[in-house]
């Protein structure tokens, strides 16, 4: 009896001391009204958790250097979340996109 | 409580020894795996555990202090976990191919010097001094011989000692006779885990033997003795107990004192505790907490990687 009442106050503890399971939904990269281009990225939570999690994208180019943008933001317990990441590149179709999302931020 | 009966005795008869040698077996490879994968998960996910740690108050050096806790573990069960593997292995063979083997590459090539141990009581038996050589139709494993409180093994391989006294105490235990109100026949010393307590020891009771030799009394010491009635029924259970005591050959253990330390002030103020020490823990119960402990560890690292916990972020 007395195993079972410390296994469930040890499951209780875990369950309110989870983190979040970041999950990337969608991602596109598209033109900025005001010149260079834009990432969105749509983010969820699929865990009860919170926390702060990392949004890194990534183009890729077949020739010259990548590009990389990245950000850190707050997921509560199963949200969804659009993250917009500028950029100065021009959204001409030679990238290739690549997004993640990381917990816990280094 | 059941533990320390495990680390004090857990041979009591022949089907005690069968049973310990086929768990030692289980815990050597379980520890071995438990503490790969454990290694492993430490390694291949380090960045992951790093982070955890540093954005969390855990020190980062207790992944470090993990890692070397396995690394030993597994430097210093190697041999046996070798040995563990070889006997499930030789279990698939037929007996008598089996003790064969054994005899041919894990005795004869491994005998080691004189093993002792030593009793609460002084032994006599019929003849005074009790030798039985410890032998079967596939060859000797060593000699067995009861001198008054010393128990030695002779031109027998490491890793029989411990397993061969406790149950050679047991079957004296059951078939001597001890003096009125005396203690029950016990192991108190192991010469190869406290030699120095064990010299000791030694030289009191000798002390004892040659004040009564001026007395010309009986012995001061407290005495077992047994008729050859009882030295027949020793020499019985041995005999029977041969295949079994070959096998435990097969993995040689380091022997270790234990402690154990409870703080009833916790820890760093740790002002009252409460210790109970054993002069040697069977390896069944000292590496059965080391596979406890490691699997713990294992699964505890592996919740962590699976469901990382809340920590503050930047």
């Amino acid at each position: 009896m007395r195993g079972r009442l410390a296994c469930l106050a040890i499951a209780l503890v875990a369950l309110g001391c989870r983190g979040p399971r970041p999950k990337v939904v969608s991602s596109t990269h598209r033109a900025a009204p005001g010149g260079g281009s834009v990432i969105e990225v749509v983010i969820e939570n699929t865990g009860g958790g919170e926390g702060q999690v990392q949004v890194e994208a990534t183009l890729r180019a077949a020739h010259g250097p990548l590009v990389r943008a990245e950000r850190s933001l707050e997921l509560h317990a199963h949200e969804r979340v659009l993250v917009n990441l500028p950029l100065e590149v021009a959204a001409d179709g030679s990238y290739r996109l690549e997004v993640t999302a990381r917990y816990p931020v280094d | 409580m059941r533990l320390w009966d495990l680390m004090e005795s857990p041979v009591q008869n022949v089907r005690a020894l069968r049973r310990r040698t086929s768990i030692l077996a289980g815990i050597h490879i379980v520890l071995t795996t438990a503490s790969i994968a454990l290694l492993a998960l430490l390694v291949l996910r380090l960045k992951l555990l790093v982070t955890l740690a540093q954005r969390s108050n855990v020190e980062t050096l207790l992944i470090g202090f993990f890692v070397a806790f396995v690394l030993v573990l597994l430097v210093t069960t190697g041999p046996a976990t070798v040995g563990a593997v070889t006997l499930v292995a030789l279990r698939l063979l037929e007996a008598d191919r089996r003790q064969r083997w054994i005899q041919q590459h894990r005795v004869e090539t491994r005998r080691g010097r004189r093993t002792l141990a030593l009793l609460n009581l002084w032994v006599t038996g019929p003849e005074g001094t009790i030798e039985v050589a410890l032998e079967d139709g596939f060859g000797r494993l060593g000699t067995l011989r009861v001198r008054g409180v010393e128990l030695q093994l002779e031109g027998a391989p490491d890793g029989l000692g411990g397993p061969l006294f406790e149950l050679a105490t047991a079957t004296l235990g059951e078939v001597a006779a001890r003096d009125p109100h005396g203690s029950p026949l016990d192991i108190i010393l192991w010469a190869n885990v406290d030699r120095s307590e064990a010299e000791a020891y030694q030289s009191q009771v000798r002390a004892f033997e040659r004040l009564a030799g001026v007395l010309e009394t009986d012995p001061l010491w407290p005495t077992a003795r047994l008729d050859a009635e009882g030295l027949a029924r020793l020499r019985a259970v041995l005999a029977e107990a041969m295949p079994s005591l070959r096998e435990t050959v097969v993995m040689p253990d380091i022997d270790y004192a234990a402690e154990f330390s409870i703080p009833l002030v916790p820890e760093p103020l740790a002002f009252v505790q409460i210790h109970r020490s054993e002069s040697r823990a069977d390896p069944v119960a000292s590496l059965g907490c080391a596979t406890v402990m490691v699997l713990a560890a294992l699964i505890a690292a592996a919740w962590v990687v699976l469901f990382p916990p809340w920590v503050p972020g930047k």
